[in-house]
């Protein structure tokens, strides 16, 4: 008798168990929601080829790089400009009639801002600065990119270069590096972008 | 004599059967060719401008691996569109994969697949659409959303990303709603993004989806699901989808695979969430 009790307690117990383990984390989905159909997106080109869309290629993909090499041969005094996605002389920005950067918004947002920053790991003796223009025709930011060349290097400030851009605004980026207290080799670095929303 | 007449009657009706079932057979099947005709039918709009004084149109390759348009896209986009389909994952992959599913096909797709820019490349971009969402509920409820993350137009690279839910300090809605708070009302809230790590497929020169591709395509279907705790103080609050860097082992082997065609997402602080959802807790 003793023994049957013992069972069916257990049984109750695990049961029980297995109940609460069931609906411990039971949440009621609410349906009560609506979607707002925006867009929030945007699109950077960099110097350098496109591959047409009759390449036959099975995996089409760019021949270019898609990181940006500031290259100095020679004497470059006071700032080197000479900036390129690879070696190879085709793709050299030529100031804001080229520039090595376009950003586009093109989602259907117009508080479009876009923030810069840089930085050249273990070597701050190169300074990096961004300028830039709204391209013509595109549209309009309510805080336009600066037109002198602004300090990018700068490793605890996030520089806003753009605020309020409308949809469809084309941001016309160009990028310069001082090498003049540089010494000889090759450094690598990062131009990114703080990830949280501001 | 009799079994002759049996004889002949049941051939007879063997052969009508025989003869019945073959009409019906190749009924069939002409009607099955027929439906099918009409099922591989791609509908989809030809997309021509006249640009320096020259006819231009987007060539035909560029949808060559999505699934055809259907014929009732436009419904479908409309319903979308103005929010009365609720929850966007009962929609078919045949309609959200095809780049008009995007109001912003219409206003700058279009133009940058009629007229590339040469010399230049797309090398970054992506966004989310829808990217917001007002939702009502009370503590203890939860609420389940899906945004699909895309590709801009025109990049050739692979973009290679993690994924995660972020509490901003601030955020503004296109509805009016401004939302000021502490990061730490995540305490509030369980909240998960499914994929957490996503690798977005190109949309040039093709709009890269489905099984001939090992990565997840140009437009992925993300589901947010936020719990709201019992007893959480009423209020609105704003969660925000954010991209970050992919984990560095998925980072290597995507780079090692797809070498130049491929790089971890850059550039993607454009000041706002790609998916805000604002929550209004009574």
């Amino acid at each position: 008798m003793e023994k049957l009790k013992m069972s069916l307690i257990c049984t109750a117990l695990f049961f029980m168990g297995f109940i609460g383990l069931v609906f411990a984390d039971e949440y009621a989905y609410t349906t009560a929601y609506f979607y707002t159909p925006t867009d929030v997106s945007f699109r950077i080109t960099l110097l350098g080829d496109t591959v047409a869309t009759d390449s036959g290629d099975t995996q089409p993909g760019p021949r270019t790089p898609s990181w940006i090499t500031f290259n100095q041969t020679g004497a470059c005094q006071p700032s080197c400009k000479k900036v390129q996605p690879k070696t190879n002389d085709t793709f050299v920005q030529n100031g804001i009639t080229n520039p090595i950067i376009k950003v586009q918004n093109v989602g259907n947002t117009n508080q479009f801002n876009f923030y810069l920053n840089a930085s050249v790991s273990g070597d701050a003796t190169i300074a990096l600065c961004a300028n830039g223009t709204v391209e013509g025709g595109t549209g309009s930011c309510t805080t336009p990119p600066p037109s002198t060349c602004t300090d990018i290097t700068e490793r605890s400030t996030w520089i806003a270069f753009a605020q309020g851009c409308n949809v469809n605004t084309i941001l016309d980026v160009t990028l310069y590096a001082d090498f003049t207290s540089t010494g000889v080799g090759q450094r690598t670095g990062a131009i990114y972008y703080r990830s949280s929303s501001s | 004599m009799k079994k002759e007449i049996i004889l002949i009657i049941s051939i007879i009706f063997i052969l009508s059967i025989i003869y019945l079932l073959f009409s019906n057979k190749f009924f069939l099947t002409a009607k099955i060719t027929e439906v099918s005709k009409v099922e591989n039918s791609d509908k989809r709009p030809n997309y021509c401008k006249l640009i320096d004084d020259e006819n231009k149109c987007i060539r035909t390759e560029v949808f060559k691996y999505l699934s055809p348009y259907p014929s009732d896209f436009q419904q479908m986009y409309e319903l979308i569109f103005y929010g009365k389909i609720n929850d966007l994952s009962r929609v078919d992959k045949k309609y959200w994969e095809q780049p008009e599913i995007l109001p912003t096909w219409q206003t700058s797709g279009i133009d940058i697949y009629l007229k590339p820019e040469m010399g230049r490349f797309g090398a970054f971009g992506f966004g989310c659409y829808p990217s917001e969402a007002t939702v009502n509920l009370k503590s203890g409820q939860a609420v389940k959303l899906t945004t699909w993350l895309h590709t801009s137009w025109g990049i050739q690279n692979l973009q290679g990303m993690s994924l995660k839910l972020i509490y901003p300090s601030h955020a503004d809605s296109e509805q009016g709603i401004s939302v000021v708070q502490d990061p730490s009302v995540s305490y509030y809230f369980d909240s998960s993004v499914i994929p957490n790590v996503v690798l977005l497929g190109p949309t040039w020169p093709y709009f890269e989806s489905g099984t001939s591709f090992d990565h997840d395509g140009w437009i992925v279907p993300v589901a947010v699901e936020i719990k709201v705790h019992p007893g959480t103080p009423s209020g609105t609050y704003a969660v925000g989808l954010m991209p970050y860097e992919p984990p560095v082992k998925m980072n290597d082997d995507w780079t090692l695979k797809y070498k130049l065609r491929y790089t971890s997402i850059q550039y993607y602080n454009i000041g706002k969430p790609y998916f805000t959802v604002f929550l209004n807790v009574e």
